[in-house]
């Protein structure tokens, strides 16, 4: 990622001061990455827009309290939060009850109704849809690094960091992750693009 | 783990260094190793390349918030900023 001229922590500095405009370059800037990050954690279009507005209420408080001391790591704070968010949204859903018929289905899908999401249920006929679905087929551990790396721009040093493990596992995941999606790629007869 | 074939000078290079040469993250030292030696290390740019074309596709799944989302940041973001003050 380029150095922007003014600096994360700059802006933050300016929207202690008062200036909500810094604000909205911070949010901005990171926006994009953020929220893709928690879809493709998360699985579901509209759940990951509830996140992404909850990770940045958070920061936002954060800010206000004090409590953010990371100068020019924002992106990786901010992550830090959002992941938090959806593995407990992850864990929340597992928990939820299944309602089933007298022949044990579930009665959402015996109605043909989804947890998933209307746009979920449209993208996954298009090659995004089908794009997304290889991400989720991969082990979690390297499905994880994809998605910090890919699409959050974290650094590998910083995916050690933030999932508590070395540097060369995250790059040993990440390898793999890439053959992976390769493979899946060339049997694909879908052409992306 | 691909071996160089340098004529002068031998340096064991691991996917993982290409990996980190990739994301712009190898040190300086061996950034210029991997720029010297790739033409004669086919397989280098083999890897390189097949890293180049998977993560391209992945683009695509980038997605942006929608403006109510945003606009429902900012509202927050400005609120507090002032109630603070």
């Amino acid at each position: 990622m380029t150095t922007p001229l003014i600096t994360d922590g700059v802006l933050i500095k300016r929207y202690l001061d008062g200036n909500n405009a810094a604000f909205e370059i911070l949010l901005k800037r990171h926006r994009t990455r953020i929220l893709s990050s928690i879809y493709l954690l998360v699985g579901d279009r509209y759940l990951s827009e509830d996140i992404f507005q909850e990770t940045f209420i958070k920061v936002i408080h954060s800010i206000q309290n004090g409590k953010y001391n990371h100068e020019d790591k924002f992106l990786p704070w901010a992550l830090r939060i959002a992941r938090n968010m959806s593995i407990d949204s992850i864990r929340a859903r597992k928990r939820m009850p299944v309602v089933v018929d007298t022949e044990g289905r579930d009665v959402f899908d015996a109605m043909g109704i989804s947890v998933n999401s209307q746009e979920d249920q449209r993208i996954a006929k298009d090659e995004i849809g089908i794009l997304k679905q290889w991400i989720w087929e991969l082990p979690e551990d390297q499905r994880e690094v994809l998605i910090l790396r890919q699409y959050a721009d974290l650094s590998f040093k910083e995916i050690a960091a933030l999932t508590d493990t070395n540097i060369n596992t995250c790059i040993g995941r990440m390898h793999y992750a890439i053959l992976n999606l390769r493979k899946k790629m060339q049997k694909s007869v879908v052409r992306l693009k | 783990m691909f071996v160089v074939k340098a004529n002068s000078m031998t340096k064991p290079l691991s996917h993982s260094d290409l990996l980190l040469y990739y994301y712009g993250e190898a040190d300086a030292e061996t950034s210029a190793f991997i720029q010297t030696h790739i033409s004669e290390n086919p397989e280098w740019s083999t890897y390189l390349n097949e890293l180049c074309e998977a993560t391209s596709d992945l683009d695509l799944l980038m997605i942006n918030p929608s403006a109510t989302t945003l606009s429902i940041i900012l509202e927050e973001s400005d609120s507090k900023l002032y109630h603070s003050i």
